[in-house]
C-alpha cells in the first residue's frame, strides 16, 4: 500500500498531472464532482455521495488506467480501493484541483491492489476470486493462473505493455512496435521475456 | 502518569481544551517539541485516543459496524485499512524522527543513512498530522469501539517515561493498529521496533533481533518478500552500526541497495562515530576525514557523500552526486 506521503506526491506532480490526464482522455466525471469532495466531512459522508449512481465514473477510469498500466487484476477491487482512497484523501485534503488528482488515485488504488495480491499467499483469502472465474471456463487452474497473474504484474512495464499488446490487444508485431516505440523484434522480445516468467512462477507453483 | 488521567479512558471522550496545555496534553506536547512540529497537542491528543480505539478494536469490526449492503462493507473494509495504515506509517514517522532527535546515537546514523529524514519528509510529517487532527471523529470508529477487544494497556503513546517509553510506545501502537492482532507476532510491527531500538542506541540488540525475524520470514511459507527486504534494510543500518563492515557489504551488495563496494562501510561507520557519539561522549571520535562520493545513479551514495559533506570540516565543492572511481576505502578521493 502507498503511504500517506507517496499518495500526496504521486498525486500533486505536476507532470504526471500532464500526463494522466492526457491518458484519461475520454474519462469524465459528472459535472460538479468537485462539491463531492469538499473538506469537513467524514470518509463515510464522502462515500455515500460517491456510491450513488458513480458520479466519478470510477468504473470506466479504473477500466481505462488498468489497461493503460498493461496489468491484470480485478477491475471490481481497483474501484473500491479507489473509491476508498478517494473518501479518505478528500476529507484530509479537501477538494482537488483538477481531474487528474482522481487519476492519480486511481492509479494508486492499482498499485495497491497488486501489492496486495504479490503479498497475499497463494492460499489467502483472494485466492479463489475472481481467478477461477476467469480461469474454469477455459479449463486452466485458478491458482495457476493468479499465480502468472502475480508474477506478470510485477515484471517491468515494458515487457508487460508488449506482451498486453501483442496478446491481449492482439495487435499485428508491427503495430505494437509503433505503440512501445521500439522495433519488432524488441517487442518480441519483451514479450517472450514476461512469457517465460509466467510459466518459469507457474512451474514453481507446481513443484512446491 | 496513569493511564486513565493520560487519556480520559480509552472510550470515553477526548481531552479538555484551554489556553494552557491541561496534564493531559502535557506529554503530547512534550513530544510535539521534539519533532518541531506546529502542530495543537490537543487535537492530536484526540487523534491518538481515536486510534487508540482503533487500535483496540478488531479488525474488521470497523467495517461491520455500519453493514448495511456487502458492498458497502467491502469499501468500508478498504476504508479501514488505508486508515489503519496511514495512521501507523504517520506513527512510525513520528517515532523515527524522535529517536533521531533525542538521543545521538550509532544506530540513529545508521538509519539516517539508510532511510534518512530530511526537512522536507520531517514537513510531511508535521503536515500528515495537522490533517489527521483536524478530522471529525468517525461514528462508525466509535459504535465498533464499543467493546474493544484488545487489551491495550501497554500501547500509551504518551506515558510519563521519558522519550524512550514515548517511542516505544508509538511504535507498539502503530504495531497494534495496522495488524489487529497481538503486539509482537507482526513482523512490520517488530520491524519498528527493531528500528527503533537501533535509533536509540542498542544496535546489538537490534541486530539480534533482525537476525530471528530474517530467519523466521525466511523460514515462513508466505510470501514474505516485501518484509524481508525491510528486515534485510535494517540489519544492513544495525551491521553498520556496530561496525560490521563484512555484514554490512554482502547484505548491500545482494540487495536492492546500491552501496558501491568500493565504498568503505569503516569510513560511513567512522563518520556516523564522529558526528554522533564523538561530540556526545567525548570519546570514540575521528580526525580523518572520511569521505567519498556517489557513483552515478545511485541515490544510497548521494545520502551518503551528503551527509559526509554535512560533517566535513571544510566545504566539499562541485556536485554530491557525481562519480567517484577512488580506493576500496573510498577517503578523500574525488573524481
Amino acid at each position: 500500500m502507498s503511504s500517506p506521503l507517496s499518495r500526496s506526491s504521486a498525486a500533486r506532480s505536476t507532470r504526471g498531472h500532464v500526463t494522466r490526464a492526457a491518458a484519461a482522455g475520454r474519462w469524465r466525471p459528472d459535472a460538479g464532482w468537485r462539491d463531492l469532495l469538499r473538506t469537513g466531512r467524514t470518509p463515510e459522508d464522502v462515500l455515500e455521495r460517491l456510491m450513488a449512481d458513480d458520479p466519478l465514473r470510477l468504473r470506466a477510469l479504473a477500466g481505462q488506467r488498468i489497461r493503460a498500466s498493461a496489468r491484470f487484476v480485478d477491475a471490481d477491487r481497483v474501484v473500491l480501493r479507489g473509491l476508498a482512497r478517494i473518501a479518505h484523501a478528500a476529507t484530509l485534503d479537501g477538494p482537488p484541483r483538477d481531474r487528474s488528482w482522481l487519476v492519480a488515485e486511481v492509479d494508486a488504488a492499482i498499485d495497491d491492489v497488486v501489492a496486495q495480491e504479490r503479498a497475499a499467499s497463494p492460499g489467502g483469502e483472494h485466492d479463489a476470486s475472481p481467478f477461477e472465474v476467469l480461469a474454469r471456463p477455459v479449463g486452466l487452474d485458478g491458482r495457476a493462473l493468479r499465480v502468472a497473474c502475480d508474477d506478470f504484474n510485477a515484471r517491468p512495464f515494458v515487457e508487460r505493455i508488449a506482451f498486453f499488446s501483442l496478446f491481449v490487444e492482439a495487435r499485428s508485431l508491427d503495430a505494437a512496435a509503433v505503440a512501445c516505440s521500439t522495433t519488432p523484434t524488441e517487442v518480441a522480445r519483451r514479450a517472450r521475456r514476461a512469457l517465460d516468467s509466467m510459466l518459469d512462477a507457474v512451474q514453481e507453483e507446481v513443484q512446491r | 502518569m496513569s493511564r486513565s488521567r493520560a487519556h480520559g479512558g480509552v472510550t470515553g471522550g477526548g481531552p479538555c481544551g484551554g489556553a494552557e496545555a491541561p496534564e493531559t496534553d502535557r506529554p503530547v506536547a512534550t513530544w510535539l517539541a521534539l519533532l518541531e512540529a506546529p502542530v495543537d497537542p490537543v487535537g492530536v491528543r484526540r487523534w491518538l485516543d481515536d486510534t487508540l480505539r482503533l487500535a483496540a478494536t478488531e479488525r474488521g469490526e470497523h467495517a461491520r459496524s455500519a453493514a448495511e449492503a456487502p458492498l458497502l462493507v467491502d469499501v468500508y473494509r478498504e476504508l479501514e485499512a488505508i486508515e489503519r495504515h496511514e495512521r501507523a506509517e504517520l506513527l512510525r514517522g513520528c517515532a523515527r524522527m524522535l529517536a533521531r532527535s533525542v538521543p545521538r546515537t550509532l544506530g540513529a546514523a545508521a538509519l539516517d543513512l539508510l532511510a534518512p529524514f530530511g526537512p522536507h519528509a520531517d514537513r510531511q510529517i508535521h503536515r500528515g498530522l495537522a490533517c489527521e487532527t483536524e478530522r471529525r471523529v468517525s461514528e462508525r470508529l466509535l459504535r465498533a469501539a464499543v467493546a474493544p477487544p484488545l487489551d491495550i494497556a501497554a500501547l500509551d503513546p504518551c506515558a510519563d517515561g521519558g522519550a524512550e517509553e514515548i517511542i516505544k510506545g508509538l511504535a507498539r501502537l502503530a504495531l497494534a493498529l495496522e495488524r489487529g492482532t497481538g503486539i509482537s507476532s507482526d513482523a512490520d510491527g517488530r520491524l519498528a521496533v527493531l528500528e527503533v531500538r537501533l535509533a536509540l542506541g542498542d544496535p546489538a540488540a537490534a541486530l539480534a533481533g533482525l537476525d530471528d525475524l530474517a530467519d523466521e520470514l525466511r523460514a515462513s511459507k508466505a510470501d514474505a518478500t516485501v518484509a524481508l527486504d525491510a528486515v534485510e534494510r535494517a540489519r544492513a543500518a544495525a551491521a553498520f552500526a556496530v561496525g560490521d563492515d563484512a555484514t554490512v557489504l554482502d547484505l548491500l551488495g545482494s540487495g536492492e541497495l546500491a552501496f558501491d563496494r568500493s565504498a568503505s562501510a569503516g569510513a560511513m561507520h567512522a563518520a556516523a562515530r564522529h558526528r554522533f557519539l564523538g561530540p556526545a561522549s567525548g570519546a570514540e571520535g575521528t580526525d580523518r576525514d572520511d569521505c567519498f562520493l556517489a557513483p552515478v545513479g545511485s541515490e544510497e551514495r548521494g545520502r551518503v557523500a551528503r551527509f559526509l559533506a554535512a560533517r566535513s570540516p571544510r566545504p566539499i565543492d562541485g556536485p554530491v552526486d557525481g562519480p567517484i572511481d577512488g580506493p576500496g576505502d573510498g577517503r578523500g578521493q574525488r573524481a
